[in-house]
């Protein structure tokens, strides 16, 4: 058995090894908070199923939207991730520090848990940031969610 | 993976002690907007397995410290690049676990702890197909159409005529196609558990999970090759190296 000969061998190992299993199985049953480097692997284990609308978001780059099948994952994620993640991160950040880290790690200082940054610094460097990204001289960025109806088989833009 | 390509300007939070605990040190606030600081911790990341091999080549006796310098420095760099908008952490658990295992300071535990690996390895895809059973995703026929529209929804909406959007829409509205394809990760991904008893499948599921980050790509449009380096411990050669680890010879310092 594994663990027998990593105890016969290295009893400091051992005990890292053994902690390390009991934590992740702990954290499994509960289904919270993780510790690093212990993780839930679910990968789109909880049921997600067709809806009848989907908000996305339409970045248009000097007049021209953005599409997706002219980029790779690794060049798309970097596009889209940080207009998402912008438009969350301040009731994200704030919720995750007025309910967890405050109360667990007993901090009154956010100063290192929620960003300081506003929209006008961000569209300036998302401005630029895209301007690297795609090679070219960028005037104007606008980002618009926009709502689509999903009929079952094609999706239709919602007016508004 | 560069900090310089990110050029974070703001960092977005997990759920995760550890990374609360981290953030004391201020150092995803100060990578914000800094590019020298940036290409400097991209240069200390991409430098440091370099300086362990140097240094494992002077001195074997010593070559731990280097080792324990490059589990700080990956676990910084990493607790730092999933901060900002790129993606999860947990595509990048082979960079924060692998330096473990060159800590050792004898060649037996050295391989024990590659084994280890290769059990983590095995209970991080496990897993991922119990959670799919636990939760209830491989129990519901449009739970794969359900993921793909979640999944691609800009890419449908603003590249409808491309081939993969295609492809993609063709998926969700033959649902049981889609289902079965689901259902057939998930069984990938439960046939890991046969490693937990055996290491003469070891081959099959290298080639499975090979197989499984393609279609991840293809179809999903997930390029999670960071997790790669877990397959090592898999591999034949080592294979064979880790079932004799208890008779092999201590390294003569």
């Amino acid at each position: 058995m594994y663990l027998k000969r990593l105890y016969a061998a290295n009893k400091w190992w051992f005990a890292i090894i053994t902690l390390f299993i009991i934590i992740q199985l702990a954290m499994d049953i509960r289904q919270d908070i993780m510790l690093s480097p212990v993780y839930h692997y679910g990968m789109y284990s909880e049921v997600i199923e067709p809806e009848n609308e989907y908000t996305v978001n339409e970045i248009a780059v000097n007049g021209i939207i953005l599409q997706t099948k002219d980029f790779s994952p690794y060049q798309w994620d970097k596009i889209s991730f940080p207009v998402k993640l912008f438009q969350n991160q301040q009731s994200w950040d704030s919720f995750v520090w007025n309910t967890e880290v405050k109360r667990l790690l007993k901090l009154s200082d956010s100063a290192k848990y929620i960003n300081a940054i506003t929209q006008q610094e961000f569209n300036e460097w998302y401005r630029n940031y895209l301007s690297i990204m795609l090679h070219t001289k960028i005037d104007s960025v606008n980002i618009k969610p926009v709502t689509y109806m999903f009929n079952g088989t094609t999706f239709i833009k919602k007016p508004g | 993976m560069l900090l310089f390509q990110l050029q974070p300007s703001f960092f977005y939070n997990r759920e995760d002690i550890f990374t609360w605990v981290f953030m004391q040190t201020g150092l995803h606030k100060w990578l914000l907007n800094n590019k020298t600081g940036c290409i400097l911790f991209d240069v200390l990341f991409y430098t440091t397995p370099a300086i362990y091999l140097l240094h494992f080549r002077a001195s074997r006796r010593t070559a731990y410290v280097s080792a324990m310098w490059m589990l700080i420095v990956n676990w910084a760099y990493v607790q730092c690049y999933t901060l900002y908008p790129s993606n999860s952490i947990e595509g990048h658990i082979a960079w924060l676990l692998f330096p473990l295992v060159f800590i050792a300071r004898k060649d037996k535990t050295f391989w024990l702890l590659l084994d280890g690996l290769r059990y983590f390895f095995l209970f991080f895809f496990a897993s991922a197909g119990l959670w799919k059973l636990r939760q209830g995703g491989a129990f519901d026929h449009l739970q794969m159409s359900g993921v793909l529209l979640y999944q691609h929804s800009q890419l449908l909406t603003n590249s409808p005529g491309y081939w993969q959007s295609k492809f993609i829409m063709w998926l969700v509205q033959h649902a049981w196609v889609s289902y079965i394809l689901y259902l057939l990760a998930t069984l990938v991904e439960l046939s890991f558990i046969t490693g937990f008893f055996t290491k003469k499948f070891d081959r099959v599921l290298v080639a499975l999970f090979i197989l499984f980050l393609i279609f991840d790509n293809l179809v999903m449009r997930i390029p999670y090759y960071e997790v790669l380096p877990l397959l090592l411990p898999l591999l034949p050669g080592t294979g064979k190296t880790n079932s004799d680890a208890t008779l092999a010879p201590e390294p003569t310092i």
